[in-house]
C-alpha cells in the first residue's frame, strides 16, 4: 500500500501538482505550481516538506530549465536543507540523460526504490514485536517499514508524537497509518518520557533532514529530546539518513520560522504571547543507536 | 525572538499559584536579564493560561512548544526550572502531563529544578483532543494524557 505522501509532488505536463500538506487530514487537495515563484511560495508556506521538497526541487528545475538558481532560491527559503547536493546529483544524472526531465525522473524513481530497500534493512534490526515511537513524518516510509516488518514475520505498533507546532505527526503520520490500517496511537510530544518509562515503546525511528559522516543529525524540532530520553532509558534510537556529509553540523543554519506560526493550529485569534520557533534541532551521534542510509548502508553504534 | 537573542531562562512547568507568581517576580527583580519561558503544556494548553496570568502581572515571558525544550536545554538557554507540582505522594512529585519529560531533560542537562506547590487545575472533562477544534480522535487513537509522577531523586 502506498501513502499519498510517498510521492506528494508530481509533474504533469508543464505543471507541478503539490499535495497541500497544510490541509491534511481534513482535505486532500493539490495546488498547481507553474513558476519558480509558485514553487518558492509553496515551499515557504510549508505546503510540502521533507521528501516533497526534494521532488519539488527536481521538478522545478525541469520546469524552469535551470539548476543552480533554483537550488540557491530554495536554500534561501528553507536554509537548513541541502539543496546543493540535490543540484549536484541532478547535474550528474543529466549528463547521461536526453533531457533534464528524464534525469529527474530517473533520480526520483531510484530514490523511491531505495527508500523501500532502506525500510527492509531497518525492519531487519527492529524487535520482533516493534512498539515504535516516531516524530514528524517520513512520507510514507513507515508504511514501507510496516510491510517489511510483516513480511519478515514481525509485528509493529506505532506511537506517533504529534510534533508541534505544525502537527506533522498528528495530521500526516497518523492519517497515513490509519488509512493503511496500521496500528497507531498519537501522543503529545511531552509524553515521550512517560511512554519510555512505562515500557510502552521499545524503539524510536525518525527521519533526518541533514546528517554528517560522524553520525550527528538535524531533524524536526523535538528529535533531540526524544533521542536524549531514549538514551537515558536505553531504548534504541534509529535514524533514516541520506547523503551524510563531512561537515561541522553546528555551522548549519537552523531555520527559525515566524513566531506566529506557533499558534496557527490553535483555536482562537489571540492576542498571542511572544514566542520562539526553531524548527529543527541537532542530535549528536552519541545519542543515536543506528543509521540506515538511503544507499542501503546500515551502521550501528 | 530568535534563539541567539535568548540568554538566561527561567522555565516554568505546571500552573503557578499566587505564591509561585510572587517567586517569579522576585527572580525577575534579582536578575533583569532573566526571561520567563512558558511552554505550551499539551494537551490542555496550560501554557496559554499561564501566559495570560503572567501578562496580568506584567511579567515578561516567552512562549515555546514543549518539544522545543530539548534544544533550549542543549543550547544552555535555561538556567533553572520552577516545577509547579500538584501533590507530593510517597516521595513522588505528581505533576501535569509531561512533567517527567521536563524534569528528566533538566536533570540530564544539569539544570536545577525547584519544586513548588502549584495550582491543582481541574482537568477538562473532555479527553485529550490533540488538535483542539480542528480534528477529533477516536478514543483509542490518542494515548490518554495523565498526570505524571516524578521521583524525588530526579528533582533534588
Amino acid at each position: 500500500m502506498r501513502s499519498p505522501l510517498s510521492l506528494p509532488v508530481r509533474l504533469q505536463g508543464n505543471t507541478i501538482s503539490v499535495l497541500d500538506e497544510t490541509k491534511l487530514p481534513l482535505e486532500e487537495t493539490y495546488i498547481k505550481v507553474n513558476t519558480l515563484d509558485d514553487a518558492l511560495q509553496a515551499l515557504g508556506q510549508m505546503k510540502t516538506r521533507a521528501f516533497g521538497q526534494v521532488l519539488l526541487f527536481f521538478y522545478t528545475c525541469v520546469l524552469v530549465g535551470e539548476i543552480e538558481e533554483v537550488a540557491a532560491s530554495f536554500k534561501k527559503t528553507r536554509p537548513t536543507f541541502d539543496f546543493f547536493t540535490l543540484a549536484h546529483a541532478l547535474k550528474g544524472a543529466a549528463k547521461d540523460s536526453s533531457s533534464l526531465k528524464e534525469a529527474a525522473i530517473t533520480i526520483i524513481d531510484g530514490i523511491d526504490n531505495k527508500r523501500k530497500v532502506r525500510a527492509q534493512k531497518l525492519a531487519g534490526i527492529l524487535p520482533q514485536e516493534g512498539r515504535i515511537l516516531t516524530i514528524c513524518n517520513v512520507n510514507g516510509e513507515l508504511i514501507y517499514l510496516y510491510e517489511a516488518l510483516t513480511g519478515q514475520g514481525k509485528t509493529a505498533t506505532f506511537f506517533v508524537s504529534e510534533t508541534r507546532p505544525y502537527l506533522q505527526g498528528a495530521r500526516l503520520t497518523l492519517w497515513e497509518l490509519r488509512r493503511a490500517h496500521i496500528p497507531a496511537q498519537v501522543l503529545c510530544d511531552n509524553q515521550a518520557a512517560v511512554v519510555m518509562q512505562k515500557g510502552l515503546i521499545n524503539c524510536v525511528v525518525t527521519g533526518s533532514d541533514r546528517s554528517t559522516d560522524k553520525g550527528d543529525i538535524i531533524n524536526k524540532i523535538g528529535t533531540y529530546a526524544m533521542a536524549r530520553l531514549a538514551h537515558y532509558f536505553t531504548i534504541p534510537f534509529y535514524v533514516l539518513t541520506q547523503f551524510p556529509q563531512t561537515l561541522d553540523i553546528e555551522k548549519i543554519a537552523i531555520e527559525e520560522r515566524p513566531p506566529h506560526e506557533v499558534f496557527m493550529w490553535l483555536d482562537g485569534k489571540g492576542p498571542w504571547p511572544e514566542a520562539v520557533y526553531p524548527s529543527f534541532d541537532i542530535t549528536p551521534a552519541e545519542f543515536i543507536s543506528g543509521w540506515i542510509d538511503i544507499s542501503g548502508e546500515v551502521r550501528c553504534a | 525572538m530568535r534563539l541567539s537573542e535568548m540568554k538566561e531562562g527561567l522555565l516554568l512547568w505546571g500552573v503557578p499559584a499566587c505564591k509561585g507568581i510572587k517567586e517569579i517576580k522576585e527572580r525577575m527583580q534579582d536578575n533583569r536579564d532573566l526571561y520567563v519561558l512558558v511552554p505550551e503544556m499539551r494537551p490542555y494548553l496550560l501554557g496559554l493560561e499561564v501566559a495570560r496570568r503572567l501578562a496580568k502581572e506584567s511579567i515578561k515571558h516567552l512562549y515555546a512548544t514543549d518539544n522545543m525544550l530539548g534544544i533550549l536545554f542543549f543550547k544552555q538557554k535555561i538556567k533553572e526550572v520552577l516545577f509547579f507540582y500538584k501533590d507530593l505522594i510517597d516521595q513522588n512529585f505528581l505533576g501535569i502531563c509531561g512533567s517527567l519529560y521536563v524534569c528528566l531533560l533538566a536533570r540530564l542537562h544539569h539544570v536545577s529544578i525547584k519544586p513548588l506547590q502549584g495550582e491543582k487545575m481541574v482537568r477538562p472533562a473532555q479527553a485529550a483532543s490533540l488538535l483542539d477544534e480542528y480534528m477529533s480522535f477516536r478514543c483509542d487513537d490518542a494515548l490518554p494524557a495523565e498526570d505524571e509522577a516524578v521521583p524525588e531523586g530526579i528533582i533534588r
